[in-house]
């Protein structure tokens, strides 16, 4: 196995508000290896887009990230100085965001933004940097490159924006993308050509990615890893087929059931969680007391991966 | 003997739209949300509508609803014809047809409490006064699974699910017989979905209701439509009983969009070489000519180039308007 490109342990994001702190993401550990997906599910309010936000000190105001261990390579993520992350952020780790209008600069060319990147990172000029820019859009396929670096975003389609924005990720030629619900604000057959066209891209350039879904499906295509998160945790982690097939925690089990079209009953909304229990206790069929007063630790589950559930523990 | 119709729709056309002076002399044609299309909805049935953001889905609920003016067409609701329905009886008829929206933040006044919101409509349409407001309000949230002291509480209390419920509240108020759900599911959690399936379903064997399910989702249409109505470019190019649309998809179109659905199965998913519809649905305002599918399209002909396909019956119940169907 080679060396990881990301680790992380122990992650938590903190708020403090009036009513004191409040902690969205809670221990959260994994790694990351170049030329593999990992796919990170969770619902809205599950923590999985603010787990990858504070790995680029990316968190609004008054949110705080802690660790104990956050390493990019030999680097601590969380104690780099300002002029470190801008060698980082875009270079080493790019995003891709959800809505590519809020993404890009509406007054802005396309061609400007994705030229503004490179000439950042690299030490080009502008002639190099729009031949680059040109290169990038038909790689992500944009047909008519030179027409289209004039134009703004709003001349342009959702599926053809959410490709400038993969564009501009790809020019700082980063080692990880973070996708961040990249297709959910896409229509189904768009969505399919997004999906192929990261995973081409993958292969070309062996970049790790965190792929960001609500959509437990759409891992089933990408990922070779896939951590499930429910209430800022980490609920279970397994390998992609042995999640789909083996799934061990009960959250995971109603997701798929969901898929399955399966009369399981689905769970219900997420409630407010017992403040030191297993979150998902209040949904849970297989509850007991101790999962009202504790939360079970991860453990090494039947199909290689972990999962934290106290009716699993061994 | 023929099915009883609530909905019958004859070349339904939605313009965008008017026909201004400076529009005529310019020659610039009018945007169609809709184009010619003949659609009926069965008393008591759910039928589904899926089709990608822009392919006229929800102009076609709202102008069953007579939100959206037709340009043209003739629409009858239980036999009668509604199409130039004006004042007094147009209110009245709306009373019978509800909608419920996608965005539950944005379909309750933020500073209204939950119960004005759902005894609006009585109130409008005048059907109870006083006491009878209070009990109605909370039969209606009951019936969706609240409790009815949520009444005097204000939408930011609810979370999304919750308050999505209390928008089917207060369109069953005043007791419909006719809901379009558009797209009432997409700003929920997986989880919720399911739910909020079943209290729907639930709801509509208790009432007797007839819906309308808007959705770009076709697992979740699946799951709920006796019959399903696939739309592209302002158009229906597909329609059939469910099973028989899934199973046996007619339109290449149809077929696109079921294959794009990622399904839970990773080994399936991985040996499927799976060609992605290339492009994207054309813009209204310059649709192209003939099947405005044919540029996505590997089967297109010449014909498909310059004629545009008329709906027609393959198979009882099942219509597609293609000239080469699977």
């Amino acid at each position: 196995m080679n060396e990881p490109l990301l680790s992380v342990e122990n992650l938590s994001v903190v708020f403090t508000t009036r009513e004191g702190p409040h902690t969205p993401v809670s221990d959260v550990s994994f790694s990351l290896s170049a030329g593999e997906t990992l796919g990170v599910v969770g619902e809205s309010g599950s923590g999985k887009s603010l787990t990858m936000l504070s790995l680029l000190q990316l968190l609004p105001n008054g949110a705080r990230a802690q660790a104990a261990r956050a390493q990019l390579g030999d680097r601590d993520l969380l104690a780099l100085s300002r002029s470190d992350l801008d060698r980082i952020r875009g270079r080493e780790i790019a995003i891709v965001f959800q809505d590519p209008l809020t993404a890009l600069n509406p007054v802005v060319s396309v061609g400007r933004q994705i030229t503004e990147v490179l000439r950042h990172h690299f030490k080009v000029d502008k002639t190099q940097a729009r031949i680059r820019a040109i290169e990038l859009l038909s790689r992500v396929g944009i047909s008519d490159p030179v027409l289209r670096l004039r134009q703004y975003p709003h001349e342009f389609s959702g599926g053809m924006r959410q490709r400038v924005t993969i564009a501009m990720a790809l020019a700082g030629e980063p080692r990880i993308l973070i996708a961040d619900e990249p297709t959910t604000a896409l229509d189904v057959t768009v969505q399919a050509q997004i999906v192929s066209l990261i995973a081409d891209l993958l292969a070309q350039t062996g970049m790790g990615v965190v792929w960001v879904t609500h959509d437990l499906a759409l891992l089933a295509r990408i990922a070779d890893r896939v951590m499930v998160m429910f209430a800022g945790r980490i609920m279970e982690s397994a390998s992609c087929e042995e999640l789909f097939a083996r799934p061990q925690h009960p959250y995971t089990r109603a997701l798929l059931a969901n898929l399955r079209e399966s009369t399981a009953p689905p769970p219900g909304a997420t409630a407010d969680p017992a403040p030191r229990g297993c979150p998902f206790a209040t949904r849970c069929a297989w509850a007991m007391d101790i999962c009202r007063s504790s939360m079970p630790p991860p453990t090494r589950a039947a199909h290689g991966g972990q999962v934290a559930c106290w009716a699993l523990h061994p | 003997m023929s099915v009883n119709l609530m909905f019958e729709g004859r070349q339904l056309t939605v313009s965008f739209e008017r026909p201004s002076l400076l529009n005529r002399l310019s020659g610039r044609a009018p945007v169609l949300g809709l184009r010619a299309v003949d659609v009926t909805v069965r008393t008591g049935e759910t039928l589904g509508l899926v089709g990608e953001s822009g392919s006229g889905k929800s102009t076609l609920a709202r102008a069953l609803l007579r939100i959206n003016r037709l340009s043209s067409g003739a629409l009858l609701f239980q036999g009668k014809e509604i199409t130039t329905l004006e004042g007094a009886p147009l209110r009245a008829l709306r009373r019978r047809l509800q909608m419920i929206f996608q965005d539950p933040f944005g379909a309750l006044n933020p500073r209204i409490s939950v119960g004005r919101a759902i005894a609006e409509p009585l109130v409008v349409h005048d059907l109870a006064r006083g006491r009878e407001i209070v009990e109605r309000v909370a039969a209606s949230l009951e019936m969706v699974g609240l409790p009815a002291r949520f009444a005097a509480r204000m939408p930011h209390e609810f979370s999304g699910g919750q308050r999505q419920r209390i928008c089917i509240a207060r369109a069953l108020c005043c007791r419909p017989e006719f809901i379009a759900c558009d797209e009432v599911l997409s700003a929920l959690d997986i989880s919720l979905q399911g739910q909020m399936l079943e209290l729907l379903a639930q709801l509509k064997t208790q009432l007797g209701l007839t819906y309308l399910f808007i959705s770009h989702d076709l697992r979740v249409v699946k799951r709920i439509s006796d019959r399903v109505a696939v739309m592209y470019l302002g158009r229906i190019v597909e329609l059939a009983p469910t099973p028989e649309l899934y199973a046996h998809p007619a339109h290449p179109y149809t077929s696109a969009l079921l294959a794009a659905i990622p399904t839970p199965d990773p080994v399936a998913e991985r040996a499927r070489r799976f060609a992605a519809l290339p492009g994207e649905l054309p813009s209204p305002a310059h649709p192209p000519p003939g099947c405005a599918f044919h540029e996505r399209c590997a089967r297109a002909s010449a014909r498909c180039r310059s004629e545009q396909p008329p709906l027609t019956d393959i198979a009882p119940g099942h219509q597609v308007a293609c000239f080469h169907p699977n």
